[in-house]
């Protein structure tokens, strides 16, 4: 069940926002369960995935969503057999 | 044989058990048009008569079934591939996307989560007055929803 709407949307107060928004410098941040508010459309965000920042640019289509569901914080399962049997 | 917005329903059928031919209504809806047009639930299809096939038409033009309906579950799944979110990543790869187990059974998702993103062949369109989902941008949805 998502979020409440009497509640407003969650988000966090970022701090490299300001610099974001005047020198379009990527923002870096661990927030992935911050909410893409409409303010956010045009930035870029540099999103925790546990290990690395993956980038991602924010479009009109993204505001609902939150950073976490663009960062996957798992590596792909591949099978490979090791030759020690 | 009745032939409604593209579907046959097979005259020797009850009412209650053909409506759920259609995609989109299932036990529950058909139950529900049966009470609105008041056609109790023993009647079949050859016993229905012409003014209520035409209510019947009607009333399930309304609603949203069929192609409509398909082309609404098409749109929100491409609108989580298009924008490359994990629901989008879990579609592609036909695995399950509301965070099941994967290491064992998850046997329906592998074999039904992908086919929404294949190429779709031409359907036959519902009815006369088509609706079409009136797509409103999640930037919308978001204004829209009455935060306090």
């Amino acid at each position: 069940m998502p979020r409440s709407a009497w509640k407003g949307p969650f988000f966090v107060a970022l701090p490299g926002l300001r610099q974001a928004l005047t020198q379009n410098i990527p923002v870096r941040t661990n927030a992935r369960a911050c909410t893409i508010i409409p303010s956010f459309v045009g930035l870029k965000f540099q999103i925790h995935n546990g290990k690395d920042y993956t980038p991602l640019t924010v479009t009109d289509e993204m505001v609902g969503h939150k950073l976490g569901e663009f960062a996957p914080t798992r590596k792909r399962f591949s099978y490979r057999q090791t030759k020690n049997r | 044989m009745l032939h409604l917005l593209g579907v046959n329903l097979p005259d020797q059928k009850l009412v209650q058990y053909a409506l759920p031919l259609f995609y989109g209504i299932g036990q529950k809806t058909a139950l529900k048009v049966l009470a609105t047009l008041s056609i109790h639930k023993t009647c079949k299809i050859a016993d229905l008569s012409e003014p209520q096939v035409n209510q019947l038409s009607t009333l399930l033009s309304d609603m949203k079934i069929e192609s409509d309906l398909r082309k609404q579950i098409r749109a929100n799944i491409m609108h989580h591939r298009s924008i490359g979110s994990y629901v989008g990543r879990r579609h592609a790869m036909g695995l399950p996307v509301r965070g099941q187990n994967t290491k064992n059974n998850a046997k329906t998702a592998r074999r039904l989560n992908g086919r929404w993103l294949k190429a779709e062949k031409r359907e036959y369109s519902s009815s006369t007055r088509s609706i079409i989902p009136s797509a409103e941008s999640p930037f919308e949805s978001f204004f829209n929803r009455k935060w306090f």
